[in-house]
Order: C-alpha cells, then sequence, then structure tokens
C-alpha cells in the first residue's frame, strides 16, 4: 500500500535538478541547477508539521516523508547552502560538480525527512556516492586517491550501518527511525555508523584528507551535508547517550590542534569543521531540551559560516592557485570582498556578538553549566577559545593580512562575491534578528543572548585567545609538511601490511607449490619402480611363497577379530 | 629588540591588550553596579581562560609537533 497524500519527499526537487543539470546547456542549465534548491526549499516548507507519507514493503512500512520541526530545520539550511554553492559554482564548475552537488543535497534532504532506518540509508548512500563524485570531477591524481579513500570509509560506515538497522529489524521487527538505547550489538552498530560520518575517532582523519582535495566550490557542498546528517540523525536517535560526551570532547581538542599544526589553509578549515561537530556531538549526549537546541542551532549556524570561510578559501585558491598560508599573505587588498567573507566567518566561528555564532553557539555551553556538568562546560570554553584561534583567527589572519608575498591575484568573479554576500547576510542578519533562528528548534526556547554578562564573557575569551593567538603567531607560520594522523594506519601501516602479507602469501604459495611438484615427482617414481615393467609387483611370484603370504595375512585377521 | 613580539605584531596586540582593559573596566563596573562586591577573582576570569587555553592547546600541538610532523609525501602517495 502506497499513501503518499500529496507528500512528495523535499529532496526530489533537488535530485530532479541534477539529472537535468546533465542534459541542459546555456543559460537553461544555469536556472536549473539555481532554481532546484529554491524548488526543495519550497518543498520543505510546503509540507504540513506533523505529516507522513506511509509505503509497505515486505512486512515493514516505510516512512519516506515524515515533517518533524528537526526536519524542517534541517531541510532549510540544506537548501540554502546547496543554492548558496551552486552560485558559487556557476561560473567555474563543471557539468558534472554542480549535478553531484545537487544530488549530494537531494540525499541530505531525504535523511532528514526520513521516518524509517530504511529510507535514511537510501539517503544516506546517495550522499556516499555523489559526494564522491564532487570530489572526483576536480580531476586531479590526489583528487582521485583522496576520493577513493573517502568512497571506503563510507561504504565501510555504511556496511556498519545497514548490519545495524537489519539487526534491529530482526529482533524488535520494526524499521521506525526513532529514539535508541545503546543496549544491543545493532543499536551500537547504528551508532557506530552515524559517528563515521561525523568524523569521530578513530576514523576523523577522512575529513581532512578528502575534502580540500576538491574543487574550490566543490569542498563548499562537502562541508555542508555529510556530517550534518550525521549530527542530526544522532539528535532523532541517540539524545543524552552519554558516550557521544567523551567523543565530542575529543573531536573538539582534536580538531583545534591539528588546525593549529596546519599550513594548507582548506584543511585548516577542515580540521576545524571535525571541532565543530564535536561541540555539536557533545552537545547529543548532554540530551536535555536546552542541549538539543543548541546542537540544532549550531549545526545550522555552522553550514552557513563554515560555508562562507570555504568560499572565502575557495576564491584565493580559485585566482591564485595556492592553499598553503605560508605561499599567501597580504591578499586583503586584491580580494577584498572574500576578506570580507573571511573577517565574518571568522567574527561568527568565534562567536563575536552580532553574529549567529553568538545567538547559536552558548546554548550547548548554557546546558552543560545547567546540568551542573562543570568539567565538560570547562573544556567546551577551552574549545571554545582554541576556536577563535585556529579556526577565527588563523585563516584570515595569514592568508588576508599577514606578510604580503607580492600576489596579485583578480577579484573573485561575481557569482562567488554573491554566495559569499548572501552567507555573509545571513551570519550577520540572524545573528542580530535571532528569534526566527530560535522558533525553528525543536523545543521551546526562553532564552536571551544579548545579556551584558554573556557580551562581556564572550568578548573577554576572544581577546585573551587572540592575545596567545599573536603571542604563538611567529610558530603557528613556520608550518610546512604533514601532521601524521589516524589515517596513517590505513594509509601507511595498513597499506605496508597489505603489501608485506601479499609478498609473504606469493612467497608461501610458491614454495607449496615447488614441494607439491617434488613429492608428486617422488611418489610418481615410487609408483613407477614398484608398478613399471621392472617394478617388484610387476614380476611373476612362486606359488610357494603367495600361499605364505596368504596365511599370515589370515593369521592376521584372525587376531584382530578376536582382541 | 626589532624581532620582539609585540613590535612584530604590533597593532594588533596593542589593540587587543586595549581591548581586554575595557572589558575588565566594564565588568568591574557592572559588578560594583548591581550592587554587588567586586568579585576580584573572576575579573577577567574569560579572558585569562581563553589565553591560558589558546596557549594550553598551542603547547599541545608543539609536542606533538616533535612526534607526529613529517615532510611532505610521508604517506607515499
Amino acid at each position: 500500500m502506497i499513501e503518499l497524500s500529496g507528500l512528495w519527499p523535499p529532496g526530489l526537487g533537488l535530485l530532479v535538478g541534477a539529472l537535468l543539470a546533465g542534459l541542459l546547456r546555456g543559460p537553461a542549465r544555469d536556472v536549473v541547477v539555481l532554481a532546484a534548491p529554491l524548488v526543495g526549499l519550497a518543498m520543505v516548507w510546503a509540507l504540513p508539521e506533523g505529516a507522513a507519507a506511509r509505503v509497505d514493503y515486505l512486512q515493514y512500512q516505510l516512512v519516506p516523508v515524515q515533517v518533524t520541526e528537526l526536519a524542517r530545520l534541517f531541510g532549510t539550511v540544506f537548501c540554502l547552502t546547496a543554492f548558496a554553492g551552486v552560485l558559487f559554482a556557476l561560473r567555474t564548475a563543471p557539468v558534472d560538480e554542480l549535478a553531484a552537488g545537487l544530488a549530494y543535497a537531494a540525499g541530505a534532504v531525504g535523511v532528514t525527512f526520513a521516518g524509517d532506518m530504511l529510507s535514511l540509508f537510501i539517503g544516506w548512500e546517495l550522499m556516499a556516492v555523489a559526494s564522491t563524485f564532487v570530489i572526483w570531477s576536480h580531476r586531479t591524481p590526489a583528487a582521485r586517491s583522496a576520493g577513493l579513500r573517502y568512497l571506503l570509509i563510507h561504504l565501510f560506515g555504511g556496511m556498519l550501518l545497514m548490519i545495524g538497522i537489519a539487526g534491529r529489524a530482526a529482533e524488535s521487527g520494526t524499521l521506525a527511525f526513532t529514539g535508541m538505547t545503546l543496549d544491543g550489538v545493532p543499536e551500537w552498530l547504528i551508532l557506530a555508523g552515524f559517528l563515521v560520518n561525523a568524523g569521530a575517532p578513530p576514523l576523523s582523519a577522512w575529513i581532512a584528507d578528502a575534502y580540500p582535495e576538491a574543487s574550490p566550490s566543490g569542498m563548499v557542498f562537502l562541508s555542508a551535508f555529510t556530517t550534518k546528517t550525521a549530527v542530526f540523525a544522532l539528535l532523532v536517535a541517540f539524545p543524552g547517550a552519554l558516550v557521544l560526551i567523551p567523543v565530542g570532547l575529543y573531536m573538539i581538542v582534536y580538531g583545534i590542534v591539528y588546525a593549529l599544526r596546519e599550513d594548507d589553509m582548506r584543511r585548516i578549515l577542515a580540521y576545524s569543521l571535525v571541532n565543530q561537530v564535536g561541540f555539536m556531538v557533545a552537545g547529543v549526549g548532554i540530551g536535555s531540551a536546552l542541549a538539543l537546541n543548541g546542537v540544532a542551532a549550531h549545526a545550522f549556524a555552522h553550514i552557513l559560516y563554515k560555508a562562507l570561510l570555504l568560499m572565502a578559501a575557495g576564491a584565493v585558491l580559485h585566482r591564485t592557485g595556492l592553499r598553503r598560508c605560508s605561499d599567501l599573505g597580504g591578499l586583503a587588498r586584491a580580494l577584498p570582498f572574500s576578506a570580507g567573507a573571511a573577517l565574518v566567518g571568522g567574527a561568527t566561528i568565534a562567536a563575536l556578538p552580532l553574529t549567529v555564532g553568538f545567538t547559536a553557539k552558548a546554548l550547548i555551553a548554557s546546558a552543560a553549566a545547567e546540568a551542573h556538568l562543570t568539567a565538560v562546560w570547562y573544556l567546551l570554553a577551552v574549545g571554545s577559545a582554541g576556536v577563535i584561534v585556529s579556526g577565527g583567527l588563523k585563516f584570515p589572519w595569514l592568508v588576508f593580512f599577514d606578510r604580503p608575498r607580492g600576489l596579485r591575484p583578480g577579484p573573485a568573479p561575481r557569482p562567488m562575491g554573491a554566495a559569499m554576500g548572501l552567507l555573509a547576510a545571513l551570519c550577520v542578519g540572524l545573528g542580530i534578528w535571532y528569534q526566527p533562528l530560535y522558533a525553528l528548534l525543536p523545543h521551546a526556547l526562553s532564552y536571551e543572548p544579548y545579556t551584558a554578562s554573556h557580551v562581556l564573557a564572550q568578548l573577554q575569551l576572544a581577546l585573551g585567545a587572540a592575545l596567545s593567538f599573536f603571542l604563538l603567531l611567529p610558530w603557528i607560520r613556520r608550518q610546512r609538511g604533514i601532521t601524521l594522523d589516524w589515517d596513517w594506519l590505513y594509509r601507511r601501516a595498513g597499506y605496508e601490511a597489505g603489501r608485506r602479507l601479499a609478498r609473504w602469501t606469493g612467497l608461501a604459495l610458491t614454495r607449496i607449490e615447488a614441494r607439491a611438484g617434488r613429492t608428486g615427482a617422488a611418489l610418481t617414481q615410487a609408483l613407477h619402480r614398484q608398478h613399471g615393467p621392472h617394478g617388484a609387483l610387476a614380476r611373476s611370484w612362486p606359488v610357494g611363497s603367495m600361499v605364505l603370504w596368504v596365511t599370515i595375512l589370515l593369521a592376521a585377521y584372525l587376531l584382530v577379530y578376536y582382541l | 629588540m626589532k624581532d620582539a613580539i609585540l613590535v612584530r605584531n604590533g597593532p594588533a596586540l596593542w589593540v587587543l591588550l586595549l581591548g581586554l582593559v575595557i572589558s575588565v573596566g566594564l565588568e568591574w563596573s557592572f559588578v560594583t553596579g548591581s550592587g554587588h562586591s567586586p568579585a576580584l577573582s573572576l575579573l577577567g576570569f574569560q579572558a585569562l581562560l581563553g589565553l591560558a587555553a589558546g596557549l594550553g592547546l598551542g603547547g599541545i600541538g608543539w609536542a606533538l609537533a616533535g612526534l607526529l610532523a613529517r615532510r611532505e609525501g610521508y604517506y607515499g602517495d
């Protein structure tokens, strides 16, 4: 039975746009790729609250569309970012990147409106495949290798998720995508599948490995969807799972330390992405209504400001072809609009007043304080200060304001500027008029961000952290080379172990074959010696000796029988 | 003196220090203005936390650098 009741999945608008993008050319294609996210956004808002579409499949009931406040919040920001991403990429990206980007967004929106685990899985895998094509569309050897590693990691995560879903369906007989408790192996596998996409340890390195190898516009798409759908899934399925608090705190510190060590501007932002998702994962672990509101608001804000920062970095990369901070510097004069975007993005990630970071990011820390989790509150504050240094200041300062390197790039193309302007306006607009964002949150919220103590505390934290940045600046500048990460285990140790295993297996097989050959030859010779024309068994034997042998054998048989 | 940090990052550092003084002053006025006795230990606490956190995390990064930093192409691809 199919009961859609006119509830079409909002991801469909994006998916149709992705398919048409490949068929059309010129202005018609521009119109379609820009319109598709807006159609998706309209579909998100046309769905009535609480409605659900149902489809019977085998003995299960699938719910491909289930409208919740949380789904609408994530669907809205996904469609907005898809629009900004397409606009940013419009004049520079190949058509396959645009199509893959839209399909990727369709998968993400599909996940947010999924009411059952199978529909969620379909969107999940669509994201994995489409995002791999986003990386591959950069068409460099590094992008090919990184894309393949990325795909393998995500197929592994998808496999864990699928086993967990099947196990849960077998145990409980339901595929419903609702809150779960970690009391069985299937639930742990589902959690592991979600955490792989969130960039949790020990598989955090895929973000910094794969994302920076995408094109300047490709990384904008990549930053928005995969990790945030994982956060969405954790919000729905595992609110209050305490194990998520240490996982999130690890991600916070890991992201900051590695971003501080990094020289590649887009890898800095990739590590900072892990760090920000860490706040959200920890917030899900705290699990109170305020914390869950904080996670949703932080995810919404983070998608906007991270895309903005990556657009600024993408514009620099597009114009200069350089990605290392040590090769860049003093570009604010040549790329003023991008510098402005980086400053707004940096101020937002630093949660300065009048930005959406300020209005959205304080909720999780407040929830930790409200739950009397003092150590967690301190670590979140330390993380907030670290973010200011590693994400808010390092990239904008080193690329746009540090020592000039004599580069004179032209300004960013207009569509890029328009996309950055749109996201910067949202970052500031939702920092000043934050009520529309708060109204979208899943739980009722009475929180006033603009209190004197909050403004002062945040300013002081930012000033103190900024002071440490300038004290550390000489050390932060000199960062060439790479820092080993967990991916060393599969890119170096695992590869080396596999190579040695293959060599040893090959050697062992050769030896076994040689020994088997020699043994076979010896056996043939022995048989030939006994049975050949001159062998002992080919000769005629005297009757007397044969009778003697028969008697011996019969006697032996009798003896064995009576024993 | 030419290599001193304060000279190298001159304007930014002075602006930051000025901002810190102003913010602590504002905090003082809010605390005393609200009728509470100024808890000196809390004034500027967030700024100190920010400074300590930045330096601490930077220190961890510095320590890790010796252990984990490698030249380009270490992964062999």
